[in-house]
């Protein structure tokens, strides 16, 4: 995961589908660009960075 | 609903966006072509737009851009290189030339000032690069690590 340099912005690549996915960050929590609650997907990105 | 995203090429290698947040950059590791996708990034949205690709070296794993001299540097694993690029003002990076690494290289990284370079090579070794003033990597020698080296990174303040 990477964010940009005005902190406002993280990209997510996806090896699986070969995509960059892209959020908003709103006080530390993450908001997909375009979704209502992208939660389920940011827990799986955290959970694949515990268990590395 | 599901993120926005925007494609890449076979098997992405994470992505790197450059320190003025105008473009981004992500190394296609398993693409049959070595390829780096180029994007836009729209700074009030945040929005990536693919921008083209460009030829890596074999197997390319991790892209950094120098703060201070539109340069831009590509690990290339499966052939011990990195691959050193200029930026032009599209965003597109031109190859200028490769230099070698320890072996199985996988993450770079450049120092906040733009004076260093540093790859992490997972056979247990850091490949240190000093950054000319044109961006061009001169090698300033080696460091051994305890293990497999995958990741590295550095403090410092910019310019």
């Amino acid at each position: 995961m990477t964010v940009d340099a005005s902190d406002r912005f993280a990209y997510v690549v996806n090896q699986a589908d070969d995509t960059v996915s892209m959020y908003t960050i709103n006080q530390c929590q993450f908001r997909s660009l375009d979704a209502d609650d992208p939660s389920h997907r940011v827990n799986r990105i955290l959970s694949f960075w515990r268990h590395r | 609903m599901t993120p926005a995203t925007a494609s890449t090429g076979s098997s992405p290698f994470g992505v790197t966006v450059d320190p003025s947040s105008r473009f981004a950059y992500v190394p296609n590791a398993y693409d049959p072509n070595n390829t780096v996708t180029e994007y836009t990034l729209d700074s009030v949205a945040g929005l990536l737009t693919p921008n083209g690709e460009v030829t890596a070296g074999n197997q390319p794993t991790s892209v950094a851009v120098n703060p201070s001299s539109n340069a831009a540097y590509v690990v290339n694993r499966a052939d011990t290189t990195v691959s050193e690029y200029g930026i032009d003002s599209s965003g597109n990076l031109v190859l200028k030339n490769k230099i070698a690494t320890g072996q199985e290289p996988f993450r770079i990284a450049v120092d906040p000032s733009g004076g260093f370079a540093h790859v992490a090579n997972e056979t247990g070794s850091v490949s240190i690069y000093a950054i000319n003033s044109n961006g061009s990597l001169t090698s300033a020698g080696t460091a051994i690590t305890t293990g497999s080296a995958s990741s590295v990174a550095v403090t410092g303040t910019k310019k």
